[in-house]
């Protein structure tokens, strides 16, 4: 992600350096944030948490963990914050499909990712954050468990285990937001 | 089928789109979902909002970045002032060394500062420094930073001063000598110029260097980005990193003596790499330091790198002695080439952003940078051929990362034959 030296630099306090660190790194931990806690304004304020906390720390940082994963584990933490201040208050969404997407036939589709983007967080703000991170992580960001383990310093079988019920309870949440009362029938219709 | 029942089903969804049910129970989780109308629209939704959420993310535009990175910075600066005692670990990094504590490097300078910036730049500051003239390369340094993202290194002798500020310009008016200035991306509609007798050099945000004698047509360099030199009754010149030019010739290659004093400068602007790559025996940590300046170092902050820099030169060719080795030139940065969209268009940008690519291809910013060639080249500049070169050679190297969709986009559109279009996002149709 970023280079050794450049690394050094930053922990010297170089701010040369740690601009260039963030140029660098901006846009992966703007796409974690925004899958973390949803597309909307509120992005932009928990990125620049994270370099506020990335800089109180960077001297602390040994490199037990690759600087990615460390880097993740604050943005993880970060949001995670964010999301208990808002008290999962109500965001607005304002994410699009791809922007430069071919015109046409895309309008429909673009406005269906946007419901469907509006039903995933809203079922997401009903998980505790432990399974929300470790469901955004695995079912959305494509990590591993152990991957998962490593950024939230917890046993792979903790993650699984949360990971479990986080699918559960999100088929409950998103059931109810999703499918009309009349239509959640018995089987062998 | 009796015994499974619709919440059953429903449970076993994010198992089935795993791929995660025995073969059995895909089958009956099949056969279910012929069956039931409201289990096939909610398998539906859930997968459509799960492929919604694995979207790419579109990356952020550079000015976005940009101001995310002033916020940012200004943010942490306040803090710096208001936090003695360094990081939470307790552990102070290296005397001089902490970033955003703008003003305590030039701290002699405070009062120089605060009264430029009380007056906003207004004709509150003319200096004549030391004696006799000095050209580039030579002679002592001054440095001074009149206000946050502007630094000054200015030769001895050299008249300059102010002019008030003006629709978000500020103006330095160098009358004679030599000034080096270091200029942060500024925000869009502001610009910094440098005013000579005879030119004009606007930039928006880079390094670089203006000379100045009497009877003679100003020299202008730059180190990092790109400025434009401006003169009555003739086209604008645009000088980008590694150029330098006087009138009325032809743009050279900057030398070894213009960027000596400026050398930790360019060296922090471009990483260790770079500082290697220049070939000094300064280290990338040592121009930090030169550059952040010791405390009681005003009359020749500079004094190191330049002494150490000009030690390092490779040794003259006997035949022409009066040669100096070039300076390599400095790759610009991404936020050099959004600078550079900003205040000279779309083909100012691109010529940075290819650069950019060329200096540093496996970087993750020529990653970026190929995508934004890309969108320029597609759209503004309408080069289809150059923007397929972008765009394929971003997939090639991230087809799935951020951006990755976009980029398909774009393909479609300049060429919608291309392999790039028939790849359907998941949940599409």
């Amino acid at each position: 992600m970023i280079d050794d030296a450049l690394l050094e630099q930053c922990k010297r306090g170089s701010e040369p350096a740690f601009r260039a660190m963030y140029y660098r790194t901006m846009p992966r931990v703007r796409a974690w944030v925004t899958r973390f806690v949803g597309p909307g304004a509120a992005v932009a304020d928990v990125v620049q948490d994270v370099y506020v906390q990335v800089y109180r720390s960077i001297a602390t940082f040994r490199g037990d963990a690759a600087f990615g994963t460390w880097l993740y584990r604050i943005t993880l933490n970060v949001a995670t914050s964010a999301l208990r201040r808002a008290g999962r208050a109500e965001r607005g969404l304002d994410h699009d499909a791809p922007p430069d997407a071919p015109r046409g036939r895309d309008e429909e589709r673009r406005l269906q990712a946007r419901e469907d983007l509006r039903r995933l967080y809203a079922a997401l703000d009903t998980l505790t954050h432990d399974k929300r991170a470790a469901f955004v992580l695995y079912e959305l960001e494509g990590r591993s468990l152990r991957e998962i383990a490593d950024i939230t310093e917890s046993p792979v079988p903790t993650v699984a285990a949360r990971l479990r019920r986080a699918r559960l309870e999100l088929v409950a949440a998103f059931g109810a937001n999703a499918i009309p009362a009349t239509a959640r029938i018995s089987e062998d219709s | 089928m009796s015994g499974y029942s619709c919440a059953e089903h429903r449970v076993e969804v994010p198992d089935r789109l795993a791929g995660e049910l025995s073969a059995l129970g895909q089958e009956r989780f099949d056969r279910h979902q012929l069956a039931c109308a409201s289990c096939r629209a909610f398998l539906g939704s859930y997968a459509g909002a799960l492929a919604a959420g694995r979207a790419d993310v579109p990356p952020p535009s550079i000015g976005e970045a940009d101001a995310g990175w002033s916020a940012l910075a200004e943010r942490l600066r306040a803090e710096a002032a208001a936090w003695p005692d360094g990081p939470q670990d307790g552990r102070q990094p290296d005397a001089g060394r902490r970033p955003f504590a703008a003003g305590r490097r030039w701290w002699p300078w405070a009062l120089v500062a605060a009264g430029v910036a009380a007056a906003g730049m207004a004709a509150a500051l003319t200096w004549m420094i030391g004696s006799g003239t000095s050209g580039a390369g030579g002679g002592e340094w001054v440095s001074v930073s009149p206000r946050p993202g502007l630094e000054l290194r200015v030769a001895s002798g050299t008249d300059i001063h102010f002019e008030a500020a003006n629709a978000g310009t500020t103006t330095l008016v160098l009358g004679a000598g030599t000034v080096y200035a270091r200029v942060a991306p500024l925000p869009p509609g502001e610009a910094f110029v440098v005013r000579t007798p005879d030119l004009a050099v606007r930039v928006v945000g880079t390094i670089f260097m203006v000379h100045s004698a009497p009877g003679e047509p100003s020299r202008v360099a730059a180190f990092r980005g790109a400025v434009a030199v401006e003169r009555a009754g003739s086209a604008t010149e645009l000088l980008v990193a590694g150029e330098a030019w006087r009138a009325p010739g032809p743009a050279t290659s900057t030398d070894e003596r213009d960027l000596a004093p400026v050398r930790d400068w360019v060296a922090a602007a471009s990483g260790a790499a770079t500082a290697a790559r220049a070939g000094g025996t300064a280290t990338a940590s040592a121009a930090t330091g030169a550059a952040t300046g010791a405390a009681g170092a005003a009359t020749a902050p500079a004094a190191p790198a330049h002494v150490a820099s000009a030690a390092a030169l490779p040794p003259a060719a006997p035949a022409a002695p009066a040669a100096l080795a070039r300076a390599p030139a400095a790759a610009p940065s991404y936020a050099e080439a959004e600078a550079a969209l900003a205040a000279r268009g779309p083909a100012a940008a691109a010529a940075l952003l290819e650069r950019l690519v060329a200096a540093r291809p496996d970087s993750s910013d020529a990653d970026t940078a190929r995508l934004e060639l890309g969108r320029l080249y597609a759209g503004p500049l309408a080069r289809p051929a150059d923007a397929r070169r972008n765009l394929e050679a971003f997939l090639a190297r991230s087809p799935g990362g951020a951006g990755a969709a976009a980029a398909r986009a774009l393909l479609c559109r300049v060429d919608p034959r291309n392999a790039a279009c028939t790849i359907v996002a998941p949940g599409g149709d």
